[in-house]
């Protein structure tokens, strides 16, 4: 057994959030990452430079790490040329500087797009998963087979907390999301349907992949529009085809809603992204499908963002009427962490004991720490989970934790439910005007905003 | 009427036609004042008066009656009155530019030293007769004679009523845009940027001092709200109060200010803007100076510590990759020299564009990295330019193997172009303002903008006005 092995074991606990009260779990944590960055500096390029330029020979303690976390920006930090310009050879060079396994065995040979780059990676043990912030630019993270296997096993151990539902695959399972695609919705959907979802009764939005493609097809048309050489009508071209996938996907929403139908007596495990969530509730009621009426075994989860988007104010409320009957299950995470924080009946989320919370200040350099009491800072995280990256990450999330004991009665460190994006608290200070300014600015519509709402 | 705004509270001076309110201003400051009740109770008048801030449309605006050559006259005694200093209303300005803004002291000293030539009479002067045609174009009604037209019609310019949303980059945006308003004898509302609270307010301080009651000084009001306070800004920015919205890009200030566009009501925008710089094989031949070429490149790079929108941000450079890499190495030690308009070093450029810059280290051939992250200067040398944005003393340097390639990374917001050598300044000046570019300009010169010639593709003065005619 190895000193990370000792600490996902926790995951096997009943409650595993009661694991700071039995053991020491500092000692562990920090054992762990003793053991992880020793493994893994010597396989990364890019944290053995910051290793080396921060001074941190080792892991002594726990803050130690703080120096070594990667900003999630790290992940993104690629020349956007080489994507656009299909050089993909100089795109796995990138990556390999940020992933913690060679990348020897990657054939790049006729590599059409992204996701055939994707493709090439997974099929030499690299599964990427890829995220697209609000710049529009997309992360690319590696993760191992082994990497896959463990967040698999940890989501659902947790998703549901603290009564998951049961790992025998017996749940009719909703998953708002496409099947297949490198995103972290996608690898949980899969976890859920290796472990919960009962075959014959699992269900997603569409079998399509999501395709990073589509991404850098919007991205290069907003580029050509900013430097003046897109024309109007590809412009008009586009913002249709954006209104055609709406409708095709309304098929995809009554097929769902009728077969949620069919399980309302059931307990199902449900989750989606609010805007699919509030699509499938509009396909509800336009099929005249009743409300509420759900097993109390059942669990619903709405997660994500909503903004830019038309829904009403009370959307939460209105989709926990159509869900009467069902719990709502609640979390709070980051994609590059492998696992969630979910939600105590207190309203507070609490973080898995194999990961370490720290709250940075607005530097993102120095720890803020107290015993217990609310501590108010950048969320940044060390989850020694991951083989194939480094797992120290700084968030852009602004948020007050607590590391004393929470009001449900067990351990913290937990997370308030008033997370805001840091750079709407902390950032950049929008009326110090400055004349100087990027072609951006000069870009309008839809272009702009579908990537932001990606 | 009196609004509460959101801003929080601080110490700043605010002028309103020449009354200064001090110590109640409201300053993003504040923070941890922000909303507290209590303390703006005891500060008493610590809302905007927005009653003051606005020059009804049924009055003439104060200077309408004034002669131009008054005006001029009256603008040089603000200038010699701001170079002498005497309270030492300028001195205390710098200081708190200093202090409370952040601002870099030996650059803002030199900023503040040279404020008074904005004043100039003979500049004055000039800016009026390129961009309205004459010192009295504003008093008189122009005779002109129209294809078709038995008798001659008559065109005079007047004055509007503007708000004007400064940029707190550069110290002379506050004295220019007092000149620009005072030329046109406009009635303008200055909206200070929260990095440069300081300014305005002493400018036109300077104006009552010299001028205690003149109509100039009751044409003038500076003062801070938050930008984007609805509260303020939807009550104020109407063509019910003003004619002219001017303002300095930042791309935010202009969205914000665009929402309130509508007839009566126009945008006057110096849009936010990047500079570059192309600089010619002549650089690489034998017997050239690289290293006053390189020179010359980071003086146009440190433009206000890089602040600015004539700073350069990507250097356009013809020639092979080995005598590119030359020219990186001198320019990354010429981005850390003390210049007139650059400090010695800048702001550390910023967390999130530092991981991708760092990333570029590993990936030579095809980048290379030259200095530091720490606001000393950093070059980073490309095939194609970065698609971050420069910033914190940051160059690109996109080798080319002609310089004609420049034109396929020129848009919207190229605003000077900086270029060496002259020939090349030359020969390429035609095709490059054809294709949006606003200025060209020697290399190292990036920085020298006059007052009087167009100002990011206009004559402002011209539109600052609102021109009357006569069709008898």
């Amino acid at each position: 057994m190895t000193a990370v092995d000792d600490l996902l074991e926790l995951a096997t606990w009943d409650d595993p959030m009661l694991a700071a009260e039995k053991l020491d779990l500092p000692a562990l944590q920090l054992a762990a990452a003793r053991e992880r960055f020793a493994e893994l500096r010597p396989r990364i390029r890019v944290l053995d430079q910051r290793a080396t330029d921060m001074g941190v020979p080792e892991i002594g303690t726990l803050a130690d790490l703080v120096p070594t976390l990667f900003a999630h920006t790290a992940y993104k930090s690629y020349p956007g040329s080489f994507v656009d310009k299909g050089q993909w050879d100089r795109m796995t060079l990138w990556f390999s500087t940020v992933s913690a396994t060679p990348m020897d065995g990657v054939d790049l040979d006729g590599v059409t797009d992204v996701d055939d780059w994707i493709a090439r990676l997974e099929a030499a043990g690299h599964f990427v998963f890829s995220s697209s912030g609000t710049s529009g630019k997309a992360s690319f993270i590696d993760q191992t087979q082994g990497d896959i296997d463990r967040i698999a096993d940890l989501l659902t151990r947790i998703w549901g907390w603290p009564s998951p539902p049961p790992r025998d695959n017996s749940r009719p399972l909703f998953s708002l999301t496409p099947s297949a695609g490198p995103a972290r919705l996608v690898y949980a959907f899969q976890a859920q349907a290796t472990y919960t979802g009962r075959p014959g009764a699992i269900y997603t939005l569409t079998d399509e992949p999501i395709r990073m493609a589509e991404l850098n097809k919007i991205m290069r048309l907003q580029q050509s529009l900013a430097s003046g050489q897109a024309t109007p009508g590809q412009v008009a071209e586009f913002e249709a085809g954006i209104a055609g996938r709406a409708d095709d996907m309304r098929g995809n929403y009554r097929r769902l809603a009728l077969a949620l139908n069919s399980h309302r007596r059931e307990p199902i495990v449900f989750h989606g992204n609010w805007p699919q969530v509030w699509s499938l509730l509009e396909a509800c009621r336009e099929l005249g499908l009743p409300e509420g009426g759900f097993h109390p075994d059942s669990i619903y989860l709405g997660s994500g963002g909503t903004k830019g988007l038309n829904l009403p104010e009370d959307y939460q409320e209105q989709v926990a009427r159509f869900f009467g009957g069902a719990r709502r299950y609640r979390g709070y995470g980051m994609s590059e962490t492998s696992t969630h924080s979910p939600v105590c009946p207190d309203g507070r989320f609490h973080v898995p004991p194999w990961l370490t919370l720290f709250i940075l200040d607005e530097t993102a350099e120095h720890v803020r720490h107290q015993p217990s009491g609310p501590v108010t800072g950048r969320a940044a995280y060390w989850d020694p989970v991951w083989d194939g990256h480094w797992g120290g990450t700084i968030s852009g999330d602004w948020v007050t934790a607590d590391y004393g004991r929470c009001s449900c009665g067990r351990p913290g460190p937990t997370v308030a439910d008033s997370i805001q994006r840091a750079k709407d608290v902390i950032g950049v200070d929008d009326d110090k005007i400055s004349c100087a300014g990027a072609v951006e600015a000069y870009v309008r519509g839809a272009i702009t905003t579908s990537v932001e709402h990606r | 009427m009196t609004v509460e705004s959101r801003s929080a509270l601080a110490s700043v001076p605010f002028v309103v036609r020449g009354r200064v309110s001090e110590g109640v201003s409201q300053t993003p400051y504040a923070g941890a004042a922000h909303g507290d009740r209590t303390d703006r109770g005891a500060r008493g008048d610590s809302a905007l008066d927005l009653d003051d801030l606005v020059w009804p449309s049924h009055v003439p605006v104060p200077l309408a009656g004034v002669p131009s050559n008054e005006i001029i006259d009256l603008l040089g005694q603000v200038g010699d009155w701001v170079r002498r200093d005497p309270d030492g209303v300028l001195a205390q300005a710098l200081e708190s530019l200093v202090t409370v803004s952040g601002a870099s002291r030996p650059l803002a000293e030199r900023s503040y030293a040279g404020l008074w030539r904005y004043f100039d009479r003979d500049l004055a002067r000039f800016q009026l007769e390129q961009e309205l045609g004459g010192t009295d174009v504003m008093e008189s009604w122009r005779s002109v004679e129209v294809p078709g037209q038995p008798r001659p019609s008559f065109v005079r310019p007047f004055p509007a009523r503007m708000v004007h949303v400064l940029a707190g980059n550069a110290p002379g945006v506050a004295a220019i845009s007092i000149v620009r308003s005072a030329l046109v004898k406009g009635a303008s509302l200055l909206k200070l940027a929260s990095n440069d609270l300081f300014t305005a307010p002493a400018l036109v301080r300077a104006v009552s001092a010299v001028a205690p009651g003149h109509p100039l000084e009751q044409s003038l009001a500076a003062v801070y709200w938050r930008g984007g306070d609805d509260a303020v800004e939807s009550v104020l920015m109407r063509p019910q109060f003003f004619d002219k919205l001017v303002v300095w890009g930042g791309a935010q200030a202009v969205r914000g200010v665009a929402r309130y566009v509508c007839p009566g009501l126009e945008l006057v925008s110096f849009d936010p803007k990047t500079s570059i710089s192309l600089i010619g094989q002549e650089a690489f031949a034998p017997g050239a100076d690289l290293r006053r070429v390189a020179a010359a490149a980071a003086t146009d790079a440190t433009v206000h510590n890089q602040d600015a929108c004539t700073a350069s941000r990507f250097q356009f450079v013809e020639g092979p990759l080995e005598d590119v890499d030359r020219f990186c190495a001198l320019l990354v030690a010429e981005l850390g020299v003390e210049r007139d308009k650059a400090a010695a070093r800048s702001e550390p450029v910023p967390a999130d564009l530092r991981d991708e810059i760092e990333a570029l280290r590993y990936l030579e051939p095809y980048y290379r990295v030259w200095g530091a992250t720490d606001g000393t200067g950093l070059v980073i040398r490309s095939e194609e330019p970065v698609t971050f944005y420069p910033t914190g003393r940051v160059v690109n340097v996109v080798a080319v193997p002609e310089a004609k390639h420049v034109f396929g990374f020129i848009n919207a917001s190229t605003q000077t172009v900086g270029i060496y050598p002259d020939r090349l300044r030359a020969d390429l000046r035609d095709e490059l303002c054809q294709a949006g570019v606003q200025r060209v300009t020697s290399l190292g010169h990036a920085g020298d903008t006059a007052i009087g010639l167009p100002h990011d593709g206009f004559y402002p003065l011209a539109r600052m006005v609102r021109w009357g005619k006569d069709e008898p």
